[in-house]
């Protein structure tokens, strides 16, 4: 199990490498050159020449991305211009927040989901299903900025249950923090919710439809105890699985939601850092993201034979 | 109540509402079975004998399916009851024993819980005490290190094994009827007969009603008191074990008998088949089901079904020219010498 | 055990798309109804026409009554009313132009750049899923790195150091639309190419370039079209989040996206502002969506019956 843990892992490197050289190239060969973004109309050529020198815009390409790969696996993503902090820092400040955005929406959008499609699937073509599958349909096709600035109109504005935007941190004051996370949270639920009650449903029917579903009837077990107990239990490994895939690629994904709702998240880093040709914490942040991505389907491909008991090595 | 038998189906009928037809799986069946004795269900593939075992117990699919007659079940009429007073008694007081253990056992929950849940809902002891008997379970079926089992998955299991703890299952909560599915259909051979052994033990040792469903007359031959042969949905003939094998009145249980092969022929004997396939239950003929197949059918038969009669006591059978009697020996040599007659020799010589 | 592929957030996040649920393997979908149609049905048909609508309106908006979208014509935030249809926005220009001449650059924007991401994915993935071996892992490889990159910050990224325009979004989109395209069309070329007539054709001494044209080409493009129907629908979502930032087209002109952006300032007080074009946005993306999913459902049927 180790062994193959360990062989999963060396083939990510590949993948991280050209993750990280394509990262470098396309913020290094888009037009406009950064010094003069940077420096501004009030550029002089000293400030030119400095800034170029500073950050080493004179050599050539490759070498450049060598050192500034090198220096990235030393946590050393170099400096925001602005503020002259570590780019590392304000990431590993930003990470957690977006991480914790996250997971909260993904478990808000498994709460909803969950009952929707176990219900669903219990009769097909029923009420439940039928209007479940309406709304998830209709969710697919609200963005989420749109999607946002509803709930704050409604939840926000209209009715002050929540904060529009700003947020707490959660060492600060846990209600508070949840508090100011639950809109956007549940607006990133929303959009994730339809391919939770689609999977669900469907995988669900299926094994509604086993030999062992009817043995559990025989044995006299409630149909409420059979639909969670035996019906469930199969489905739930993917949907864990999608859950925690859907994290992965949200960690970029989520960026608009922090802004309309003030989240400090590594999404919002990034779109500030771009607005203010950052360039060095966008080619840190993407990176980040990406790897990111990766990193977090390794770890999902790799604990699920935990989950499924049918994948596992079977001890003779 | 004292004095009624275990089982008393009085005049069975299933339907099943398909966009075709109405099929009718099981059309008009009667048994009777007392407590301890064992009754053996024999039938090709399509005679409706696995819809008649569940319709007994009533684990039927909710719709489309109409379900007529009396299902009495220690003088009471389960046929009508609601799902939700049916469960109280599956599982606890009837029980069944699937076919296929691979399917048949949820491969994602654990055995032990697979055994105690039922134990727990209808006896209402603790997790421990229900895991303390789905360990003398275990052992009663002949698994090795039970307690061990108890947290391990299906898979983990040979297929032999997995039947056994099906059994266990059934056997939880102490049921007075057991009703088994072709228990070993799904198995090797070699384990075939271990666990029809370990059924036959269980059913003595716990003084149980018994119903054991099976295509293979070779499994019930030692181990039933009695035997009903059916066929198109009906019972065509019902009789004490023995008498079934030495004396059967119903052509088609003759040709089903002699369809057996056996050790003592030479080699290369040509093996007895039944002309023809199974009717098809949702288009179902005038007159006697089997008389398309039967060596001894006259015109009589294709118009008029016979009904099954109680002959001799405890022999029963629906045949207008049964075997063994002068009627039935004349049919046959009418159907000889007119040609109608295409298979081996080996019928009508007993 | 495969994982099911969740795609990136090509649209502005929160919502991903499922490859394999737009793809051609006639997954279930949360359609209206459980079991497959036969038809195209009514829904359809309504869908459809939503869509013609908006874009002739696009179009010929010059043509209709409508006030200047870009000079205010009345009092800021009224509500509807006879010479408002949809009332007035923050700055008094009419809103009902703004969303009818806003509807031009989501269309544009979406049509354009799924046209193109189809053009080079769609033969991207034709290549890869035709001929397999070497050439397919090089192709695939590459479509699933790019799936890992944060997709649409990679468009700001673009859009932002290139200068926000028409076409440079148009371009961004549409790069960032190849990757997921490509492994679309690959699967179901893969699908297709084994197939019997396939194997027929090729006994029959065709070589490789006929047999994609004739055998292969038109059996994908059906389902394609379904698919870039959706994937439209995902590069006006795109396309309405990027102007939502302020990073398409400029103001004054009218977009669907900055036109919420704008009234989201004033979300308590005047919320038709957003309302309006959110509205416009969501019924298009809705009819985009179900125009597409319902084709789909009917081609695979076809398929089905062969």
């Amino acid at each position: 199990m180790a062994r193959l843990a360990l062989r999963k892992f060396l083939m990510l490197v590949p993948v991280v490498l050209v993750v990280s050289i394509l990262t470098f190239l396309l913020l290094n060969l888009l037009p406009g050159n950064p010094v003069f973004m940077i420096l501004g109309p009030g550029a002089t050529p000293k400030g030119v020449a400095q800034l170029t020198n500073q950050l080493h815009l004179n050599k050539p390409i490759y070498v450049r991305y060598v050192d500034w790969l090198w220096a990235a696996l030393h946590g050393n993503f170099g400096q925001s211009y602005l503020n002259h902090e570590p780019a590392s820092t304000l990431i590993h400040q930003a990470l957690p927040v977006t991480i914790e955005l996250l997971v909260i929406s993904q478990i808000i959008a498994l709460v909803i989901a969950i009952p929707l499609g176990v219900y669903a699937a219990r009769r097909p073509g029923g009420w439940i299903d039928q209007g479940s599958s309406a709304f998830s349909f209709g969710m697919l096709a609200i963005p989420a900025f749109l999607l946002g600035v509803l709930l704050v109109g409604v939840f926000a504005v209209h009715w002050h249950l929540f904060p529009a935007t700003g947020y707490t941190h959660l060492t600060a004051n846990l209600g508070r923090n949840v508090q100011s996370l639950f809109l956007p949270a549940l607006t990133l639920a929303l959009g994730s919710l339809a391919a939770y009650v689609r999977l669900l449903r469907s995988d669900m029917i299926a094994t509604l439809q086993q030999d062992f579903v009817t043995v559990a009837r025989s044995k006299g077990l409630s149909s409420r105890y059979i639909l969670w107990h035996h019906a469930f239990r199969p489905s739930t490994f993917s949907l864990v699985t999608l859950a925690g895939l859907n994290v992965g690629s949200l960690i970029g994904g989520a960026f608009i939601v922090e802004i309309i709702f003030g989240i400090p998240g590594i999404g919002s880093l990034t779109l500030h850092s771009i607005y203010q040709r950052d360039y060095l914490v966008v080619q840190a942040c993407v990176l980040i993201i990406a790897v990111g991505y990766v990193f977090v389907n390794f770890v999902v491909d790799l604990l699920y034979p935990l989950l499924d008991p049918r994948v596992r090595r079977v001890v003779a | 109540m004292t004095g009624d038998p275990l089982l008393d189906v009085v005049d069975l009928v299933t339907h099943f509402y398909t966009e075709q037809a109405v099929v009718r799986a099981v059309d008009g069946v009667s048994l009777r079975l007392e407590q301890g004795r064992t009754l053996g269900i024999v039938g090709e593939s399509g005679s409706g004998k696995t819809i008649l075992s569940r319709s007994i117990m009533g684990l039927l699919p909710r719709r489309n399916v109409v379900r007529r007659g009396e299902v009495r079940f220690q003088g009471r009429d389960i046929a009508k009851l609601a799902e939700r007073e049916l469960s109280r008694i599956w599982g606890a007081d009837i029980a069944m024993v699937f076919q296929d253990p691979m399917t048949s056992l949820n491969p994602v929950v654990r055995l032990g819980r697979q055994l105690t849940e039922h134990i727990q809902v209808h006896t209402g002891v603790g997790k421990k005490e229900a895991r303390n008997r789905a360990v003398d379970l275990l052992r009663s079926v002949g698994i090795p290190e039970a307690r061990r089992r108890l947290r391990e998955y299906p898979h983990q299991l040979s297929g032999g094994m997995r039947q056994r703890v099906m059994i266990a299952v059934a056997l939880a909560c102490g049921p007075k009827l057991l009703l088994a599915d072709e228990p070993t259909t799904a198995l090797d051979v070699t384990v075939q007969a271990q666990i029809l052994d370990l059924l036959t033990a269980q059913q003595e040792e716990r003084h149980m009603g018994m119903i054991l469903v099976t295509h293979d007359l070779g499994v019930v031959a030692g181990r039933t008191d009695e035997i009903a042969v059916m066929y198109a949905g009906k019972v065509v003939e019902k009789a004490p074990t023995r008498t079934l094998f030495t004396d059967m009145r119903m052509p088609y249980t003759e040709a089903l008998i002699q369809s057996i092969p056996r050790l003592a022929n030479p080699s290369h004997t040509r093996l007895t088949v039944i002309p023809g396939r199974p009717p098809d239950l949702g288009r179902p003929l005038a007159g006697c089901r089997f008389a398309p197949r039967c060596a001894y059918a006259q015109d009589r038969c294709s118009v008029e079904e016979p009904p099954l009669v109680e002959a001799a006591p405890g022999h029963s059978y629906a045949c207008w020219y049964p075997v063994g009697t002068p009627e039935g020996s004349d049919a046959l040599a009418r159907n000889r010498r007119n040609g109608q007659i295409h298979s081996s020799a080996a019928i009508g010589e007993a | 055990m495969s994982l099911p592929e969740v795609g990136t957030g090509l649209i502005a996040g929160g919502t991903s798309i499922d490859p394999a649920a737009t793809g051609i393997e006639g997954t279930a979908t949360p359609g209206f109804g459980v079991a497959a149609h036969k038809r195209l049905g009514w829904v359809f048909w309504v869908a459809a026409g939503w869509v013609v609508l908006v874009i002739l309106a696009a179009i010929f908006a010059g043509l209709l009554p409508l006030q200047d979208p870009s000079v205010p014509s009345a009092l800021p935030g009224l509500d509807p009313s006879g010479s408002h249809l949809l009332g007035t926005d923050e700055l008094g220009r009419d809103l009902l132009s703004r969303v009818v001449y806003g509807s031009r650059v989501s269309l544009i924007v979406g049509f354009s750049s799924i046209a193109l991401g189809l053009a080079v994915g769609g033969m991207l993935g034709l290549l890869a899923g035709y001929y397999r071996g070497f050439l397919d892992s090089v192709i695939t490889g590459a479509a699933n790195i790019l799936l890992a990159f944060p997709a649409l910050v990679l468009g700001l990224a673009i859009v932002t150091f290139w200068g926000p325009s028409l076409f440079h979004v148009t371009i961004a989109i549409a790069i960032l639309s190849i990757a997921p395209l490509t492994l679309v069309v690959r699967g179901s070329t893969v699908i297709y190419s084994e197939r019997e007539f396939v194997s027929a054709a090729r006994m029959l001494g065709a070589s490789n370039r006929p047999i994609i044209l004739r055998e292969i080409f038109p059996n994908v493009v059906p389902a394609a079209v379904s698919l870039g129907l959706i994937s439209v629908a995902v590069a006006i979502v795109a396309e309405g989040g990027l102007s939502f930032l302020g990073l398409s087209v400029r103001a004054p002109t009218p977009t669907w996206g900055n036109m919420i952006a704008e009234g989201q300032a004033v979300i308590g007080q005047h919320p038709l502002i957003a309302l309006w074009p959110g509205l416009a946005m969501f019924l298009t993306v809705l009819a985009l969506n179900i125009a597409g999913d319902r084709l789909r459902g009917y081609f695979d049927i076809k398929e089905g019956g062969l």
